[in-house]
């Protein structure tokens, strides 16, 4: 079927090349939603900004680096706490934020004084720390501030430190997506190959476009380690600064994430030959495509089936007990990108879900051609969608369960519709075979809850 | 063509990173493709090689001749 509009967008009908419904035969040569294009004006669009895409999702990650955010303390505010990434030591990125706080003044008379300031203070409450990422913002953008010349400066002055910039204004690019490109190209233009990691194993690879989701790159890290892989960098689940900067050692870039950190991997892949291994790390089956693909690279097929053997032993017969009160289940999608053709073979194939309806905030169209050629015929795809058409959905399709974000997640509960986290998760991790339990699970509860029945009472009778 | 290699049990030339990644991928698409269609186990490697040409050129005419995918012809993307 030709792209819809939707009866809410008749005010709006540019909004009718972003929504798509797949009908028997068609492929994404003949229709294919626009994406990554500007949001129009207008439209509630769910979307977050440049910057949210460089620090919340990728330099945030890190564990033992001051975060620097050059701008008005709400851009710091608010992308700290809001997504959960854990690490080893304590949590130190969860627990602390760091803002030049940027005033009226700053932006008459130039903000450079007081960046310079603030990442001095920085430095010297926090003397065991000796890494820094500097984000520019909207305000500081604007008004010509230049973090790299102030960076170097410091680097000179305090001389063990080392401070990355990555220009990322929030208005720069249409979504989030354009913060991930910038994170990316700058990170490799700046930093790889200036650090030399130690090399213990023959076998060593980058998982790139992992950010360890409430633990999930502990689980992918135990299986490699048990095949007796080395884990140069995550980029950038649980990671250190420094190992990102060694990045250009590794024999193999495994890449989940592709829309957030697929540049990364391109660009090793042109300046150093590192091959690129896209892979799905949710999912029972996909798990074990992904460990089988890496086996065969190294030559490691058995270490891989062992490991498979060991983990589906343990983890298939309560993947099983799901497998049978899940099917028929009708389930949207509705998440940044890449989870729409992650998530929905293995919802469908594996657990007889029926995926309705898919929904991306800042995915290209290279998600849509891989979530429309994975996703099954009736469903609806929409791209950037806005709160209107996700009413309208839902009259629609009437789903079982919504995966998705908080902010779209609060609207739904409103509607008596359970709801999964489908960023941060509810439960996690969800990768690998027991994160594959994990959500399941919070997939059954969230639908058999009796919590949304009772919210539509009124309580008060008669 | 790698595939047809390893469907008709021949041994595959792995010196180069790319060749040994062309090869993990080629070997997991295999083992699926064995497992969904098993009368591509009746084939011999000539017909495998045309069927998996055949397979190739749709997959590009989809991914790539006929993609409305602009960002393929973003010169700098």
């Amino acid at each position: 079927m030709p792209t819809v509009l939707f009866d809410c967008d008749t005010a709006i009908p540019e909004r009718k090349r972003h929504c798509y419904i797949k009908e028997m035969g068609e492929d994404t040569t003949q229709y294919l939603p626009s994406s990554d294009i500007s949001t129009i004006p207008g439209t509630l669009s769910e979307r977050g900004c440049a910057y949210c895409g460089a620090k919340l999702v990728i330099g945030g990650v890190l564990k033992d680096t001051i975060q620097m955010i050059h701008g008005p303390v709400g851009c710091a505010y608010d992308t700290w706490h809001t997504k959960r990434y854990p690490s080893d030591n304590g949590n130190f990125q969860l627990k602390y934020v760091w803002s030049t706080n940027l005033k009226e003044k700053d932006v008459v008379f130039g903000g450079e004084r007081r960046l310079k300031a603030s990442i001095l203070e920085a430095f010297a409450e926090m003397p065991n720390i000796k890494r820094m990422i500097i984000y520019t913002t909207c305000a500081t953008a604007l008004i010509g501030d230049d973090p790299k010349k102030i960076a170097a400066e410091v680097q000179k002055e305090l001389k063990d430190i080392d401070i990355f910039v990555v220009e990322c204004p929030g208005f720069a690019g249409v979504s989030q997506s354009k913060g991930h490109h910038e994170f990316n190209i700058s990170w490799m233009r700046d930093k790889v190959g200036t650090w030399e990691p130690k090399i213990t194993s023959p076998y060593t690879i980058n998982f790139i476009g992992d950010y360890n989701i409430q633990e999930d790159s502990y689980v992918c890290e135990k299986y490699f380690h048990k095949m007796g892989i080395q884990i140069i960098a995550h980029f950038t689940g649980n990671t250190t600064y420094d190992s990102l900067r060694g990045m250009h050692r590794a024999k193999l870039n495994l890449v989940n994430c592709a829309r957030s950190a697929g540049y990364i991997a391109n660009e090793l892949k042109k300046s150093y030959g590192i091959p690129r291994m896209d892979i799905d790390s949710w999912g029972f089956e996909y798990c074990k495509i992904m460990l089988r693909k890496l086996g065969a690279f190294f030559s490691l097929e058995d270490k891989a089936e062992e490991v498979i053997a060991e983990e589906v032993e343990k983890w298939k017969p309560k993947y099983d007990w799901y497998k049978t009160r899940l099917p028929g289940k009708k389930v949207a999608i509705w998440t940044g990108g890449p989870r729409l053709w992650h998530w929905t073979r293995a919802l469908e194939d594996e657990l007889g879900m029926k995926v309705v309806a898919m929904s991306s905030k800042f995915g290209h169209q290279e998600d849509f051609e891989k979530a429309i050629a994975r996703g099954t015929t009736g469903t609806i795809y929409i791209d950037d969608g806005n709160e209107l058409e996700f009413f309208e959905v839902i009259e629609k399709v009437n789903p079982d369960l919504i995966l998705t974000g908080p902010r779209v997640g609060d609207l739904v509960k409103k509607l008596h519709i359970p709801y999964v986290n489908g960023h941060a998760y509810h439960n996690g991790p969800y990768m690998g075979f027991e994160g594959a339990v994990n959500m399941a699970r919070d997939m059954y509860n969230a639908i058999n809850s009796p919590l949304m029945k009772l919210a539509k009472e009124d309580l008060r009778g008669g | 063509m790698m595939m047809a290699d390893i469907m008709t049990g021949e041994t595959s030339h792995l010196e180069t990173s790319a060749n040994k990644y062309f090869y993990a991928d080629a070997k997991i698409v295999t083992a699926e493709l064995k497992a969904c269609l098993p009368w591509l186990n009746d084939m011999n490697k000539e017909e495998l090689k045309e069927l998996l040409n055949g397979v190739k050129e749709r997959l590009l005419d989809i991914t790539v001749k006929n993609s409305l995918n602009g960002e393929l012809r973003v010169k700098n993307y």
